[in-house]
């Protein structure tokens, strides 16, 4: 049971399993805090799912020294929990794609939460028996 | 009549550093070994004290000198191919993070191999205790990948952009084939892409790149 605080890429990957019912969350956390997180986060995914996932890359933000997937929660929640299921996913993703090498400090941001994301899928895949 | 260089903006300097035509070329190597010496020094200086003084009896200063005049042979060579990397050019800061990521890989190696063989493992890695040097230096090889994978792939691939960050997140971000699959964006690519995009990318990086990232990053 994970007592200490979740990177956020971790939550995202409770979040995207709670979503698939996998699981519900306190059964991998007992932390007040990291409950109110994960919680947060799926209400945020839910939201966005209503809403309509139409994320824009804002120009020039890195220039200015403001990376703008520095906490930018939705923006992960939505590239990972909503747009991944979307058939146009490949299409949509080139800008942001090409954000990423154009952008060194949200390539930083992006590969550390994909890191964190890719570890907490494999604590949670090990949890249920191997991978779903 | 005789240029003063000592004023002259970094950009200017690396610009008649790495011109071997230019008249000036040897006054402005004289004014970047003044103007940087003292700080390369320092920086081989702090990492050698940090990792293993007490393990050798060759005299201190002979190695820290030992040092710093191969970090000028690496900023020497090829008619300053390693100065030509740099662009953030207007960045003093910038650069001098750029020169102490040279200097601390080759006191690393240095060290590793020729005087202090597993000292350099014993001990905790101070570059973490130097935030921002090594950092800001980084992105600067990022920029380099990305421009020339850009510029050998023509525009006409397809998947340029995809497989340069494919390339990135495996050479600077150590992601495995696995790790990277996994992700939202990649995971509707085939089955042995990501190899093809390593091997692909790694050939449009001529000798010379690889040489340099090599001797810099120690890849």
């Amino acid at each position: 049971m994970r007592q200490e605080p979740l990177t956020f890429g971790e939550a995202l990957a409770l979040v995207e399993a709670k979503v698939k019912q996998k699981i519900d969350f306190q059964s991998y956390v007992n932390n007040s805090s990291n409950i109110k997180m994960l919680e947060r986060m799926l209400t945020s995914y839910q939201e966005k799912k209503e809403q309509g996932t139409t994320h824009t890359i804002p120009n020039g933000c890195c220039m200015a020294d403001k990376p703008f997937l520095q906490e930018d929660d939705a923006y992960f929640i939505s590239h990972i929990l909503i747009d991944d299921a979307l058939p146009e996913h490949d299409e949509n993703n080139k800008p942001f794609i090409k954000h990423l090498n154009d952008c060194y400090w949200c390539f930083k941001i992006y590969s550390q939460v994909l890191r964190e994301y890719y570890w907490g899928r494999q604590k949670i895949d090990k949890c249920l028996g191997g991978p779903q | 009549m005789t240029k003063s260089f000592k004023d002259i903006s970094l950009h200017e300097l690396l610009e008649i550093c790495t011109d071997e035509s230019s008249a000036n070329h040897q006054s402005a190597w004289a004014e970047f070994i003044h103007r940087y010496k003292p700080y390369i020094y320092k920086v081989v200086q702090n990492r050698y004290l940090a990792w293993g003084q007490k393990s050798t009896d060759i005299t201190f200063a002979d190695i820290i000198d030992d040092i710093v005049n191969d970090v000028f042979l690496i900023l020497f060579q090829d008619g300053g191919r390693a100065l030509q990397l740099f662009n953030a050019r207007n960045s003093d800061k910038a650069f001098r993070g750029y020169l102490a990521t040279i200097a601390n890989r080759l006191t690393k190696r240095k060290l590793t191999k020729y005087l202090i063989p597993g000292a350099v493992h014993d001990v905790a890695d101070t570059s973490e205790q130097q935030p921002g040097i090594e950092k800001e230096a980084r992105w600067q090889f990022f920029d380099y990948i990305v421009n020339r994978i850009r510029k050998k792939s023509g525009k006409n691939q397809k998947h340029t952009e995809r497989d340069i960050l494919i390339f990135n997140l495996y050479l600077l971000e150590e992601f495995t084939r696995e790790m990277i699959e996994a992700q939202p964006l990649f995971r509707n690519i085939g089955h042995r892409v990501v190899d093809n995009v390593l091997m692909r990318n790694k050939r449009k990086l001529d000798r010379d790149d690889e040489n340099i990232l090599r001797e810099i990053l120690d890849l």
